[in-house]
């Protein structure tokens, strides 16, 4: 009896296993199905760094209009 | 609403704001001027002026966003009608998220492209930055349900190509933006168009359709944007905040949009990107040093919007667009998480801001997110500075000459810095009022619940807002004390759920904006108690701060914030909660070789 149970037991573990590995299978089939598919495309690196001084020098509005910001703060101050 | 304005157009729009808000705050700054120095001028009533004049141009800049769209709101365009003739991939990057309801976002955006028979033309592809070991697997294990359940094993059977990937990244190298790059460098050249969405993103089949038709019809067009309504929230701050989005942002999109132009805005999901024209502008580089200000740009969307618009591409964003919709923070500290990561992303833009060949307007950009972070320490200062002048304002002096028979009354200014005050408030009411009277008269006020429940919804709305606001206020500095510090915040994943909080966890999220409050009242009244009548719709929220951040956490319903999509839900939507319904009566492990799942229909 003890045996026979036994006997059911491991063949229940192994129709499991078996049935475990079979899932691990297929999910691994699919997953490798649904790689994202091989159409590389170039991405030049941007240049996004540049000194504030160059930036001002190189924009004559925005070098105007910190000259006229501080002018103008200077010209308050002396007022004062 | 109408489509993006032409150039002059725009300029002209900005013209109008700027100069508006600028008077604003030049006419705010002199009367505070006239009372700050009506006991004699000192140095702190210069700065006191300033502050002003900072801060109510900020509020008036904001306030002329709704006016402007006011003024350029037009009837939509009919959706187009010309054929599909290109290939689009819909990226879902997804960050240890529940894969079973992500996924079943997927499954509900491609039932709705199937119901319109297009779905040949959309490819999805799921990209993931999982970290987390646990859930890793759960999301492998997902796919697989998703596969099944949209036919996947058939159509290959019929030699066809398939229709959904996933790829998941050791390393998160670049967060989101390195996880789009990768995408493009890998499969960028099999696709015209990518729609690059968020984990809590969906969109309708029809809006995705009409977004790559535009496209089509607009070869200079590099990115379009939608703006995404709400949905989904439960608490009383999230459905306060799903009633702004959904009543008040169209009118400041769509002002937005006019002033924009085609430098328009990239709000990281939501939108469609030409591939093209993406992969040649916007691999980012990371900036030299430590975080927070150097390494991975966080905030990558805006810097990404500023290049494809120095490369001469078009950035649009097209407010009609509806059928877009993400998810919002339940809680004040889930806002609050969220916000710590957008201001050291837009703090970290100080480095972007000089970058080589920027349209001016995108350098602007980047300044308004600066400043949008910074405007609340100029508020925290105006509020020190006032409290330091009136400490140690002199004496009045009745008697200024010798010998003099009548006493000199100092000059009552009070009225002046009352008419501030009043000018201040009205620049936060006067766009909601405006927005209220429009939706009255155009008649959208009808998906709101009706004038009175939409009326009773604003007034909540501004209620609950003017509380929270001093809350936020406090968040906001430390955030940007923090980034300043070199704090780097990292890159917490989201909070998803209802929200709820326990007292506990408020308090600990809230304790210490509790002991503030109760400084600076201690303060007012200690030095200046003539201000404490002014200091207490500050002081008081922030003394009970942890009483708010647990009661705006607690389940709201309608018909206050009643919003459109609650009254009739949209079909994506209710397409979304079918399948998550029907999934979770499915475990994913009992997915068994061959086994038909059950397809949901179109």
């Amino acid at each position: 009896m003890g045996t026979h149970m036994m006997m059911q037991g491991s063949l229940s573990d192994a129709a499991q296993d078996a049935h475990a590995r079979a899932i691990g299978t297929r999910h691994a089939e699919i997953l490798r199905a649904a790689r994202l598919p091989h159409a590389p495309l170039a991405m030049p690196r941007q240049v996004i760094e540049r000194p504030l001084a160059e930036a001002v020098a190189q924009t004559p509005f925005l070098s105007r209009l910190i000259g006229v910001f501080a002018s103008g703060i200077g010209r308050t101050a002396r007022g004062r | 609403m109408s489509q993006s304005t032409s150039p002059s157009g725009a300029r002209s729009a900005r013209a109008l704001a700027l100069l508006i808000s600028v008077g604003l705050g030049i006419g705010a700054a002199a009367l505070f001027l006239q009372f700050g120095a009506a006991d004699g001028y000192q140095m702190v009533d210069g700065v006191r002026a300033a502050l002003v004049f900072i801060t109510t141009f900020w509020l008036a800049w904001g306030a002329m966003q709704s006016v402007e769209g006011l003024i350029s709101a037009r009837n939509p365009p009919a959706y187009l009608n010309t054929p599909l003739t290109t290939r689009t991939a819909i990226l879902m990057p997804v960050y240890n998220e529940d894969p079973a309801v992500v996924f079943a976002r997927v499954a509900a955006m491609d039932v709705s492209l199937t119901r319109l028979g297009v779905a040949e033309q959309f490819d999805f592809a799921i990209l993931s930055d999982t970290q987390n070991d646990r859930v890793g697997p759960e999301e492998e294990r997902w796919f697989v349900h998703l596969w099944s359940d949209r036919g996947q094993d058939a159509r290959v059977a019929l030699g066809k190509a398939p229709r959904f990937f996933y790829r998941r990244r050791a390393r998160n190298i670049g967060r989101k933006a390195g996880n789009i790059q990768d995408f493009f460098e890998t499969s960028g050249g099999q696709y015209d168009f990518a729609l690059i969405l968020d984990a809590d993103s969906l969109m309708e089949g029809e809006t995705i359709v009409e977004m790559v038709r535009r496209m089509q019809a607009a070869p200079e067009l590099g990115l379009l944007q939608t703006l995404p309504r709400i949905t989904g929230a439960r608490s009383r701050f999230g459905r306060a905040m799903q009633f702004s989005a959904g009543f008040y942002s169209p009118v400041f999109a769509q002002g937005q949009a006019a002033m924009q132009g085609v430098t328009g805005p990239f709000w990281g999901h939501n939108a469609m990107v030409r591939v093209r024209a993406f992969a040649e502008s916007c691999a980012l580089p990371e900036l030299s040093g430590p975080p927070p200000f150097g390494g991975h740009i966080l905030s990558h969307d805006y810097v990404e919007a500023a290049l494809l618009a120095r490369a001469g591409w078009g950035v649009r964003l097209d407010p009609d667009l509806a059928g877009s919709f993400e998810e919002g923070p339940e809680n004040m500290i889930d806002f609050a998480k969220r916000d710590r990561r957008w201001c050291q992303g837009n703090l970290q833009h100080i480095r972007v801001i000089s970058a080589p060949g920027l349209k001016g307007w995108s350098r602007f950009v980047f300044f308004q997110g600066i400043l949008s972070y910074v405007a609340p320490l100029f508020w925290v200062m105006f509020l020190a500075s006032n409290l330091y002048a009136t400490a140690t304002a002199p004496e009045p002096d009745f008697f200024p000459e010798p010998f003099q028979l009548f006493p000199v009354f100092p000059s009552d200014q009070t009225s002046k810095a009352v008419g501030v005050a009043v000018g201040v408030f009205g620049l936060l009411v006067f766009p909601k009022v405006l927005i209220l009277l429009d939706a009255i008269a155009r008649g959208r006020v009808a998906e709101f619940g009706g004038t009175v429940t939409a009326l009773r919804s604003m007034i909540t709305e501004l209620i609950q807002s003017s509380i929270n606001a001093p809350i936020m206020l406090m968040w906001q500095t430390r955030a940007v004390m923090q980034v300043v510090m070199g704090r780097d915040g990292g890159w917490p994943a989201q909070t998803r759920g209802d929200g709820r909080l326990t007292f506990p966890e408020a308090y600990a999220a809230g304790w210490w904006i509790q002991l503030w409050g109760i400084v600076v009242m201690a303060l007012t009244h200690s030095f200046a108690p003539n201000l404490m009548l002014w200091v207490l719709p500050i002081g008081v929220p922030l003394v009970v701060a942890p009483l708010v951040i647990w009661m705006t956490s607690k389940p709201s319903h309608p018909p206050v914030f009643l919003t459109p999509e609650e009254t009739a839900l949209p079909q994506v939507i209710t397409d979304h909660r079918r399948i998550v319904a029907l999934w979770d009566d499915t475990s994913p492990s009992v997915v068994v070789p061959n086994a038909q799942v059950a397809e949901i229909p179109a």
